[in-house]
C-alpha cells in the first residue's frame, strides 16, 4: 500500500499525517522505504547548561497488522547514569570508550525527562508512563519507557504522540554529548520501538549494543547560537536568525530510521561533492581545530569509499554525507554512524602510514549501507551491521591503500584492515557465536572480537569457498534485496547461498551459530629411503635415490573444513591433495626420486579462520632467517635500554 | 676541550672497545631466550616468510598469540641483563674515570683494583641521584597535567602541545644539568681521591653552577651528536636496509650501540681533561708536625729560685 493511500484512509489523526506526508515525501518522488514513523522535533540547544529542550510529534503509522495499545520509547540518554545497566556493564567489562571505565565521573551524567506526552484525541497521558526493563529487570535503569493508550490504535492506522523533552548532556561519553563547546547531539529525542517478530523490540541502552528503529521522515529544527556551526543528519531547508542571538536551522531527511546533529562555534566546514549514479553528493566535513591538515584525507576516503561501494554493492541515494571530525579531548563522539552523517577520529599529527582517518571513515560510511540501509537489528543480530561492514571495510580499504598494508605501512612495518580484523578474533576465538545478543557476550572483547573481527574473517574465508566473484554479487544482492528494510542473519545467509548455488550450512553452522575454532597443522614431515633395509646401500644421490616420502596433516581444533595441502618436492615437483578434513589426520605418503621439501595446508592462503598460521606449514630444512632478524631487533632494543639504564651511572 | 676529549678516548680506545664488546655480549645473551621461544615456532614455518621479507605486524601479532611462543622469558632476561649491566658500569665507570684522570695504560689488575676502590662511592652517588630525580619527575608530571588541562579546557591543540612539549624540553634540560653535576661529582671523587659522596656533590655543585655555560654546552654538543646520529641510523635502516638485508640490520643497529657509548665516554673524557684544567686549586694547609719543640730560654728573671740544697 502506497504511502498516500494509507493516509486517506486513516481517521481522526487526518489532518496530522497529510501534514506530515506532505513534509517528508515530496510530489512525484516514490519513497525509498516504508515509513513507519514521522518526527517532527523543535530543539533548542542551552550551552550554558549542557541541556537540549525540545518538542517532539510522531506521527507512528500501525502496520503491525494488529491493534496496538501499548508503545515502548527508547530513552537513551538515561544510560548515563550510575545505576543503569549500561554502566553496571561498563564496571563489569568496559566499554568501546574511555570516559566511565575510569570509575564514575558526575560529569558523564546524562539524562532525558519527558515533561509531557499526549496522544492526538486521547489527551495527556504523562502520568501513563512506566519505565520497563525488558532485558534484565533491573528497576534502575530508565532507558526504555511505555505507555498504554486508553483505546487501541488500529491497524494501518496512524496515532500522534505529542511529547515535551529535556535532555541533559553527559560529557561526551559513549558516542553522544559535549567536550567544551563541541556538541554531538545522538540517541537524543524518545524513539519508538520497532514493532518486529510479533512483539515490540525495545531494548535497554547496553555497554555494547547499538540501536534499531523503523524507517521514516525527520523535519527537524535546531535552535543554537548564532556563531555555532551546525551539521545535521539532512538537507539543511532554511536557516533564519533570531533575535536573541540564537539561530534556527531547519532540517529534513526522508528513508532514514535515525536523526542526530552536531554543533559548535570551532568547526571548519570543508566541502566537496561526488558524482555517483544517482545524482550529485554533497561531502561537508566538519573540521576541528588543529585538523585541517587532516581533511584531504577525509575527502579522499568519503570519494573513495563511494565509489567502491557503488560498483560493487549499490548506488548511495542520498543527496549528502556529513563526516563530524571531533576535537580534541572528544573522541568518545567519534567513530559512529547515524544516517548519512558519520562521526571521524584524527588529530593534530596523524603519520600518512597509519591510515587511523581512513579506518574509521570508511567504516562508518560502510555503515550507511550495512545499517542505514540495511537496517539490521543491532542488539540482537550485531554481526549483521558490524561484522559484515568489518568485512566490506577490509575490501574497501585494500582496494583504495593496497593489499598488505592498507591499515599500516610505517617503515617497513605493514597490516592490512583483514590481518586487523583476523587479530582481533584470535583472542577470543571460541567464547561466543556470532549470533549472540550484542550485551550477550562474554565481556566487550569478545564482542568486539567476535561481532567485528570474526565476521569478516568469516565472511574473507568464506570467499575462498564459492570465490571472490560470487561473494561480491551475493553482497550485491543482499543490498538490492533487502535494502530500506530490516533483514535478519538467516535472509542474508540465504542470499549467500541462493547466489552461490551452494548449501552452505556446514560452513554456516560451525562459523557463525556455533563457537568451533579452525585450526589444522602439517603435524610431520618425513623422507625415508625406500632401501633403508640394505646393509651398505649406495650414497644418497639426488634424482637417483628413492624415498618413501610422507606428510601427516592433523585437524587440531574442531571446526570441520575442507583443505588443500600443497607438497613441494627437492625435485621441484609439487602435488596438492585435497581432503574433507572430516576425519581428525590425514596420511600422504609418495615413492618418488625426490624428497620432500615442505607441506603447507592451505596454500592460497584463503581460510583466513585458521587460527594458527605457523602450524600450517613445515620444510624439511630449517629456516632461521626470520628468528636472527628479530634476534638482531630484539639484541638492540636490549642494548639501547641497558645504555638508557646506564645513564644512571 | 672537547676536542682534547676525543683525543684522549681514541689514545685510550681500549676502554671503548672493551664496553662495546660488553655491551655486545650481554645483548647476545639477551636475544638467546626469545631465539629458544620463536625458533620452534618459526624455523620450519612458511609463515615466517611474512617477517623476514617484509615486517607483517599481523604475523608477529600473531607469534606474539602463539601459545609456543609467548613466554615471558625474554622480557624477564632483558630486565635481569639491564640490572646487571647497571652493575657492571658502576664498576666499571671509576675505573674509566682513573685511566682518564690520568691518562695512562692501566694494567688490567690495576684497572679493576680502581674500579672496585670507587664502587661504593658511587653506590652512594646513584642512591643520591635517584633522589633528585625526583625533581625532574614532578616537573614532568606537573606539565603533563597542565598540558591534559589545558586539552581539556582549549579547543586548539596547540596550547596543550606547546605545554607539554616545553615541559618535555624543560625535562630534558633538568636531566642533562643532573647527569652533568653528577658527572662531575664522579670525576672530583676519582680525581681527589674524595670518599664522602656529601662533599664530593657538594663541591660539584659549586663547580657546576659557577661554569655551567661552558659546561652544559661542552655535555650537550655531544650528546646532540649521539641524538642526530641515532636518528640519522634509523633513517639509513628504514630507509636503505631491506627487509631482508640482515647484515646491514646488525652493523646499522651495532653502529648505533657503539655511537652511544663512544659519545658518553667522550664527555668522561671531556669532563675529565675540564675538571683538571678548571679544578680550584686545594689550599695548602700547613702540616702540623708533631716532633719535640724545645721550650725557649728564658730570659726575664723568674721568681726567685727555693734555696737549694748544696751539693758538692
Amino acid at each position: 500500500m502506497r504511502h498516500s493511500t494509507v493516509m486517506l484512509l486513516s481517521a481522526g489523526v487526518f489532518a496530522v499525517a497529510v501534514n506530515a506526508a506532505a513534509q517528508t515525501a515530496p510530489a512525484g518522488s516514490k519513497p525509498l522505504s516504508t515509513r513507519v514513523v514521522a518526527y517532527q522535533i523543535d530543539a533548542r540547544l542551552n550551552p550554558a547548561n549542557k541541556t537540549v529542550d525540545a518538542t517532539e510529534t510522531l506521527t507512528y503509522r500501525n502496520l503491525t497488522g494488529q491493534p496496538q495499545q501499548t508503545f515502548p520509547f527508547h530513552l537513551y540518554l538515561n544510560a548515563f547514569q550510575p545505576q543503569s545497566t549500561f554502566m553496571t556493564e561498563v564496571r563489569r567489562g568496559g566499554t568501546r570508550g574511555t570516559g566511565p571505565d575510569q570509575g564514575w565521573d558526575p560529569k558523564h551524567y546524562g539524562s532525558i525527562e519527558i515533561r509531557s506526552l499526549a496522544v492526538d484525541g486521547m489527551g495527556d497521558l504523562t502520568r501513563q508512563l512506566q519505565f520497563t526493563q525488558p532485558d534484565d529487570h533491573n528497576a534502575d535503569d530508565h532507558t526504555v519507557v511505555q505507555v498504554t493508550l486508553p483505546k487501541p490504535v488500529a491497524p494501518n492506522a496512524d496515532v500522534t504522540f505529542r511529547i515535551v523533552f529535556h535532555d541533559q548532556l553527559p560529557e561526551v561519553v559513549e558516542r553522544t554529548g559535549y567536550k567544551r563547546d563541541f556538541y554531538m547531539i545522538g540517541q537524543w529525542f524518545p524513539k519508538v520501538g520497532v514493532w518486529w517478530k510479533g512483539a515490540w523490540n525495545c531494548h535497554q541502552f547496553h555497554s555494547t549494543s547499538e540501536f534499531f528503529a523503523d524507517f521514516g521522515t525527520f523535519d527537524v529544527k535546531v535552535t543554537v547560537p548564532r556563531n555555532y556551526l551546525t551539521g545535521a543528519a539532512g538537507d539543511l531547508v532554511s536557516q533564519e536568525d533570531n533575535p536573541d542571538g540564537t539561530k534556527t536551522l531547519r532540517y529534513r531527511s526522508e528513508d532514514v530510521h535515525d536523526f542526530s546533529w552536531t554543533a559548535s562555534p570551532e568547526f571548519t566546514d570543508v566541502e566537496d561533492s561526488w558524482e555517483g549514479s544517482a545524482g550529485t553528493v554533497k561531502i561537508h566535513l566538519l573540521t576541528s581545530p588543529g585538523h585541517l591538515k587532516q581533511a584531504q584525507r577525509y575527502i579522499d576516503c568519503v570519494k573513495g569509499t563511494l565509489e567502491m561501494f557503488q560498483r560493487w554493492y549499490g548506488v548511495y541515494p542520498y543527496d549528502r554525507i556529513t563526516v563530524v571530525d571531533p576535537p580534541e579531548g572528544g573522541s568518545d563522539a567519534g567513530g559512529m554512524e547515524y544516517p548519512t552523517l558519520i562521526t571521524g577520529d584524527s588529530g593534530w599529527f596523524v603519520p600518512d602510514g597509519l591510515k587511523l582517518i581512513e579506518l574509521v571513515t570508511e567504516h562508518e560510511f560502510g555503515h550507511q549501507y550495512w545499517y542505514g540501509m540495511v537496517a539490521t537489528d543491532e542488539f540482537e543480530e550485531a554481526w549483521l551491521d558490524e561484522g559484515i561492514n568489518s568485512y566490506t571495510e577490509a575490501k574497501v580499504m585494500d582496494a583504495l591503500y593496497g593489499k598488505g598494508r592498507s591499515a599500516i605501512d610505517i617503515a617497513g612495518a605493514t597490516i592490512d584492515d583483514a590481518g586487523t580484523q583476523r587479530l582481533s578474533y584470535l583472542g577470543v576465538a571460541d567464547t561466543d557465536p556470532l549470533t549472540h545478543f550484542a550485551y550477550q557476550f562474554i565481556s566487550s572483547s569478545a564482542y568486539d572480537g567476535i561481532t567485528y573481527g570474526k565476521t569478516a574473517t568469516v565472511l574473507l574465508t568464506l570467499e575462498g569457498i564459492i570465490g571472490e566473484d560470487t561473494m561480491r554479487n551475493a553482497m550485491h544482492t543482499y543490498f538490492e534485496r533487502y535494502k530500506f528494510t530490516h533483514p535478519t542473519g538467516t535472509d542474508f545467509l540465504k542470499t549467500i547461498e541462493d547466489v552461490s548455488g551452494q548449501d552452505l550450512s556446514w560452513y554456516f553452522d560451525q562459523a557463525v551459530s556455533g563457537t568451533n575454532v579452525l585450526d589444522y597443522e602439517v603435524l610431520t614431515i618425513r623422507s625415508d629411503r625406500a632401501d633403508w633395509y640394505v646393509k651398505n646401500p649406495p650414497p644418497e644421490k639426488k634424482g637417483q635415490t628413492t624415498y618413501r616420502d610422507q606428510v601427516l596433516v592433523h585437524r587440531k581444533g574442531d571446526f570441520i573444513f575442507p583443505t588443500e595441502t600443497e607438497v613441494r618436492f627437492d625435485n621441484g615437483e609439487t602435488v596438492r591433495e585435497k581432503w574433507d578434513g572430516r576425519d581428525r589426520w590425514v596420511r600422504y605418503e609418495y615413492v618418488k626420486k625426490a624428497k620432500v621439501v615442505s607441506a603447507e595446508v592451505d596454500p592460497d592462503h584463503k581460510v583466513r579462520l585458521d587460527k594458527d598460521f605457523f602450524n600450517n606449514s613445515q620444510t624439511a630444512d630449517a629456516n632461521n632467517k626470520a628468528t636472527n632478524k628479530l634476534a638482531i631487533y630484539w639484541m638492540f632494543l636490549t642494548q639501547l635500554g641497558n645504555q638508557l639504564v646506564a645513564w644512571l651511572m | 676541550m672537547v676536542g682534547a676529549g676525543w683525543s684522549l678516548v681514541w689514545r685510550r680506545q681500549r676502554l671503548l672497545w672493551w664496553l662495546y664488546l660488553v655491551s655486545l655480549v650481554m645483548g647476545w645473551f639477551a636475544a638467546q631466550p626469545l631465539v629458544a621461544t620463536i625458533s620452534p615456532v618459526l624455523d620450519h614455518s612458511l609463515e615466517a616468510g611474512h617477517l623476514y621479507h617484509g615486517f607483517d605486524l599481523a604475523t608477529f601479532a600473531g607469534l606474539m598469540m602463539n601459545p609456543g611462543a609467548s613466554t615471558p622469558a625474554p622480557g624477564t632476561a632483558a630486565t635481569w641483563l639491564g640490572v646487571i649491566f647497571l652493575v657492571l658500569m658502576i664498576l666499571l665507570t671509576g675505573g674509566i674515570l682513573r685511566v682518564y684522570n690520568e691518562d695512562r695504560t692501566y694494567a688490567t689488575s690495576e684497572f679493576f683494583g680502581a674500579c672496585g676502590q670507587y664502587f661504593w662511592r658511587f653506590v652512594r652517588l646513584l642512591i643520591f641521584l635517584l633522589l633528585v630525580l625526583i625533581a625532574p619527575a614532578l616537573v614532568y608530571s606537573g606539565s603533563y597535567a597542565w598540558s591534559n588541562h589545558l586539552a581539556d579546557r582549549i579547543a586548539s591543540p596547540t596550547p596543550g602541545l606547546v605545554v607539554g612539549f616545553g615541559g618535555t624540553l624543560i625535562v630534558l634540560f633538568l636531566l642533562m644539568s643532573i647527569r652533568l653535576w653528577f658527572d662531575m661529582a664522579e670525576v672530583h671523587a676519582v680525581a681527589e681521591n674524595e670518599y664522602a659522596s656529601r662533599r664530593a656533590l657538594a663541591s660539584a655543585f659549586r663547580l657546576t653552577r659557577r661554569n655551567f655555560g661552558s659546561l652544559f654546552w661542552m655535555y650537550f654538543r655531544v650528546s646532540f651528536l649521539a641524538w642526530a646520529g641515532t636518528v640519522l641510523g634509523l633513517w639509513v635502516w628504514a630507509k636503505f636496509v631491506p627487509p631482508e638485508g640482515l647484515k646491514r640490520s646488525f652493523l646499522i643497529t651495532q653502529a648505533i650501540i657503539f655511537l652511544w657509548i663512544l659519545t658518553r665516554l667522550w664527555q668522561r673524557a671531556s669532563e675529565t681533561l675540564w675538571y683538571q684544567a678548571h679544578a680550584p686549586v686545594p689550599e695548602l694547609i700547613p702540616e702540623a708536625y708533631s716532633t719535640y719543640q724545645p721550650e725557649p730560654a728564658v730570659t726575664e728573671p723568674g721568681p726567685e729560685p727555693p734555696p737549694a740544697a748544696v751539693s758538692l
